[in-house]
This record gives C-alpha cells, sequence and structure tokens, in this order.
C-alpha cells in the first residue's frame, strides 16, 4: 500500500481516502468493537503451533504432520 | 413419474442404475421447473439446459452400455458461482469477476463430475461469500423457497433456495462463519460444513484461507452423506487439506442414538444470545426426541458465543482484506455496499490482533474438543430465528450475527444442520449437531434417527403457494 499511514478511524489512509470518510469510521468502530472482545489470554504459553495446521487436530493416527 | 424433482439423489442413482429412470428425463423435468420458478427466487446466476442434457444423454448411454457407474450417475447437482467448473463463469455474484470463466475444475467439481452428477448451473451467492443480501450487484439476491419475501440465508443463498424448491437434489456451498449452514436453516435443509480440512478449496474463490470449507445441501441425511463421500478427501495442492481416509459418511445411517452420549449448549441460545421462543421450543422438542430414542442427554457449557465470534471475526476479516486489497483501494465502486462495509472492518485490525486471534483459536478448539473424550457429539442452536424479510436491511444486519455457527468454524469441527420443524408463519428452523474431528458420520448418524422420528425433512415448499409469502 501505498501510504502507510493510519486515517483516525484506525484505517489504513489510502483506503480511508478511498471509501470515503463515513464508511471508514463505521468499519473502524466495527473493527474496535471485535478487538474489545477477542480474549487476549497470553498465559497460555504451551501452545504446539498456533500456526494453523488442520492434520495436526487430528485424534486419528493418519493425521500426522504432512 | 409425478414429482421427479422431489427426488432425493440417492433414489435417482438407484434408479438410473437400474434403468428405471432417464437421466435425460430427470435432467428434463429439473429444467422445467428451474424454467418455471427460478424468475421469482434467482437462485441460478447462469444455465446451460442445452450443455447439462447432453451431459445426462451420455449418462443414459453409459447406463445402456452397461458402464461401471459412480454413485451419483446421472443425478443433477449445482455449485456456489465461487466454485470452479472448466469452461462455466465463476463470477462470486460481483460485478469485480463478471468476465471471469474458469478454466479448469476445482477437486470438488471434478469429484461430482466423475461420480457421475450433471452440473446444472451456478448459483447465486452473497458477494464473495459475505455480502449479502444484496440489491446493488449486477445480479438480484436469490429468495427463500419457502417464502419469497424472506431471504434464504447465505452465504449460499442460491444454494439453499435451489435445493428447497426441488431443482437440484444436491448442491454445494462454502462455509466460513456458517454460510453452507444458514441457508440450510432458513430453507429446511441438511447442510454440513465438514472437519477443516476434509474437502479440498483449491478452486474455490476464497474469503478465509483459514476457515473456508466447501460443503453439501440437501434435503435428506442420506443424500448430505453421499454428497460428502463424494467430495471429501486429501488434496496435496490444498495447503489446508488433511491426510486423512475418507470413510463411508453414510455407514452409520440407521444404527440409531441409544446409549450415545450427547451434550446440549445451552447458554449459547439462553444467555449468550436469546433465541426467539418458537426455535428454543423446536430445539429443546429435538433434544426430548432424542432422549427419547435412547441418548443421554448433558448440558456442558463452553466460551461465550461473543468470544467465538470475535476470534472469527477477526481472522476471517483479515484474511479477506489481504485477498481484497489491491481492489479496495482500486475498484472502490465496483463492490457492492453490503460488502465494502462488512469488509472494512479487516483493513484496521493491526498485525498483533491477528496473531492473538490464531493463538486463540487454537486454544478454543483444544478446549472445545475435550468434550468428544466423554460425548459422542454436542447439540445446539443454528439461528436465533427464522428468516428475514429479504427486503429489510435493518432486520438483515440485526439477523446474521445471532447464530451459533461461528464457533466450530473456529474449532474446525464438524457440524451439521438438521431441520428442526416451522414456526407458526412456516418458515424453518434448524439445530446443529457437532461431532469431534473427522466424525462427520457419528453426526449423520444421529441426524437420521432424529430425521426418521420427526419426518420434518420430508416436507417440501409449494412454489405456488409461496410466491406470495
Amino acid at each position: 500500500m501505498g501510504d502507510q499511514g493510519n486515517d483516525p478511524s484506525g484505517l489504513p489512509a489510502a483506503v480511508a481516502k478511498a471509501v470515503g470518510p463515513e464508511r471508514a469510521r463505521k468499519a473502524g468502530d466495527a473493527a474496535r468493537l471485535a478487538v474489545g472482545r477477542l480474549d487476549r489470554d497470553n498465559h497460555w504459553t504451551q501452545e504446539p503451533a498456533h500456526v494453523y495446521r488442520a492434520a495436526s487436530w487430528s485424534a486419528s493416527d493418519k493425521g500426522g504432520d504432512q | 413419474m409425478s414429482e421427479m424433482y422431489w427426488l432425493e439423489a440417492g433414489e435417482a442413482a438407484r434408479l438410473i442404475a437400474a434403468k428405471k429412470l432417464s437421466p435425460v428425463e430427470l435432467t428434463k423435468a429439473l429444467l422445467a421447473r428451474i424454467e418455471k420458478y427460478d424468475g421469482g427466487l434467482n437462485a441460478f446466476l447462469t444455465l446451460r439446459p442445452e450443455q447439462s442434457l447432453a451431459d445426462a444423454k451420455a449418462a443414459e448411454d453409459a447406463v445402456m452400455r452397461g458402464d461401471d457407474l459412480g454413485p451419483l450417475h446421472g443425478v443433477p447437482y449445482a455449485l456456489k458461482d465461487i466454485i470452479d467448473a472448466e469452461g462455466w463463469p465463476t463470477t462470486a455474484h460481483s460485478r469485480l469477476l463478471a468476465d471471469n470463466v474458469a478454466t479448469a475444475d476445482a477437486p470438488v467439481t471434478a469429484k461430482l463430475r466423475a461420480a457421475g452428477g450433471i452440473l446444472m448451473g451456478k448459483l447465486s451467492t452473497h458477494e464473495f461469500a459475505l455480502g449479502g443480501p444484496s440489491f446493488d450487484l449486477p445480479w438480484p439476491p436469490a429468495r427463500n423457497a419457502w417464502g419469497r419475501n424472506y431471504s434464504p440465508g447465505g452465504s449460499s443463498s442460491g444454494s439453499g433456495a435451489a435445493v428447497a424448491a426441488g431443482f437440484v437434489p444436491i448442491a454445494l456451498g462454502s462455509d466460513t462463519g456458517g454460510s453452507v449452514r444458514n441457508p440450510a436453516s432458513m430453507n429446511g435443509l441438511l447442510g454440513m460444513k465438514a472437519t477443516y480440512g476434509r474437502v479440498s478449496r483449491r478452486g474455490v474463490v476464497p474469503l478465509s484461507f483459514s476457515l473456508d470449507h466447501v460443503g453439501p445441501l440437501t434435503r435428506t441425511t442420506a443424500d448430505n452423506a453421499l454428497a460428502l463421500s463424494v467430495i471429501a478427501g486429501h488434496d496435496p495442492q490444498d495447503p489446508g487439506s488433511a491426510e486423512q481416509l475418507v470413510s463411508d459418511m453414510g455407514g452409520q445411517l440407521g444404527r440409531g442414538v441409544k446409549g450415545l452420549k450427547i451434550g446440549v449448549i445451552r447458554h449459547f441460545y439462553t444467555k449468550d444470545l436469546i433465541a426467539d421462543p418458537e426455535t428454543t421450543a423446536a430445539i429443546e422438542a429435538a433434544i426430548k426426541v432424542l432422549e427419547g430414542l435412547g441418548a443421554e442427554i448433558r448440558e456442558i457449557e463452553t466460551r461465550p458465543l461473543a468470544q467465538y465470534a470475535a476470534c472469527n471475526r477477526v481472522i476471517l476479516l483479515s484474511e479477506a482484506c489481504a485477498i481484497h486489497e489491491k481492489w479496495i483501494t482500486e475498484r472502490t465502486e465496483d463492490y457492492g455496499a453490503l460488502l465494502l462495509g462488512r469488509l472494512l472492518p479487516g483493513m484496521a485490525y493491526s498485525g498483533v490482533d491477528y496473531v492473538q486471534a490464531t493463538r486463540t483459536r487454537a486454544r478454543y478448539a483444544a478446549e472445545f474438543n475435550e468434550h468428544f473424550n466423554s460425548l459422542d457429539a454436542v447439540v445446539t442452536v443454528n439461528n436465533m430465528e427464522p428468516a428475514f424479510l429479504i427486503e429489510d436491511f435493518e432486520a438483515g444486519e440485526k439477523h446474521y450475527p445471532r447464530q451459533a455457527r461461528t464457533p466450530f468454524n473456529v474449532t474446525g469441527n464438524p457440524a451439521v444442520a438438521v431441520p428442526t420443524g416451522f414456526s407458526s408463519s412456516g418458515l424453518p428452523l434448524s439445530m446443529q449437531i457437532v461431532t469431534g474431528q473427522f466424525d462427520e458420520a457419528m453426526g449423520y448418524r444421529i441426524a437420521a434417527a432424529y430425521e426418521a422420528e420427526t419426518g420434518w425433512t420430508g416436507k417440501h415448499p409449494d412454489l405456488d403457494v409461496t410466491a406470495v409469502v
């Protein structure tokens, strides 16, 4: 993106400019709502990998790393 | 044969193999029904009757030659218009892809063709599987077969409308935050979001790489199991594909639920959100049915819906915006207003937000799957109320967050939408049956037992009546 600075809405300035101030404001409000609800409990430090790998979730012998 | 359009896929395949049903006659009957009624439902974006009939004729010739036949030989199906079929448009119901033509089949399409299916057409969707129902796109939105003034849900809107209307017995949709299970709910259908990685997403326009699933919508459990058996399987070219053997998804149908331990997540619809009374009554009645059939019911608790929803939203919109970033700034006005409005919050999330959401996701999945050490399945609500009036924008905006589907996109577990009856206004209601990773067959087993006991799936809309509802 050409302009990496952020608009007051929280959107990148280039995006805010493209979509207009009203859409940018609404988007920023919606983003803050979801982020405010995001669980940031970082005590769970033993995660095997937070990078998503479906096969690692398998209970089956067939589900090993790909 | 009367009312050929209500024939289920498995039954049609059996009749065709036995030379008791012509694939050409079946395809003609469905095309005639589409011709008569789809002008009011808008389920299809693209139809090619000549091509479908030619494919049906080839299928008939194969039967007459005594060729080996696939499990869907001669059976019509349709695809959400984000799924590629060679030589057919894939528009994602968007001006941005209005001229896009697929150069190859998606693996799911290739599997349906190899199984003998007859592609009838490409189906309406919310724009890029996110923005809808929208009235500012090149094509109108699909409408609900149970009441034409109502939304059929989405984003697999045409898939739900087409199957409920008797246009096809099987349609594929996609599910990133519930987009197979929502139209299944609002159209009285079975809709399966299988385990993440169970079905290839290659050749499917992505919404969110790590949350997208492809799944079937059908009128019966047996057909859904049949369709999933055909489209499932490892795809080494889809990085999210799981290296799992595909068992017979319908292998446990008919075994009943006696002795099964089924958890119920009530707080999703009685505390986190409050479902409307008819929806609550329907799922409570369904739980009693399962208990009456011999299942052991246990109430369980999980994270609140809002936590799953926030996790889903941050991941989904971050990934979606990575896909749409360039177009958002360069082709802003080519987006429908709804899609643009839904996408844009993703541009405001930080990299830290996204990583925290993915960490949260792994933790939630691990926590949730602990339940399956002592349970065979979990039941909970689907939508919190029946379909909304499609032209009521505010009702639609209110409706979409009022659901309990996103938890299972976050955890990756299989979740099948199952009809639980009808509201007093005649609109379908639905629950979800959720099972352990790669245990879709258990979900179908429970759905089939419930279906046999209640008969909800045997009811169909009268399109002449519902045209004015």
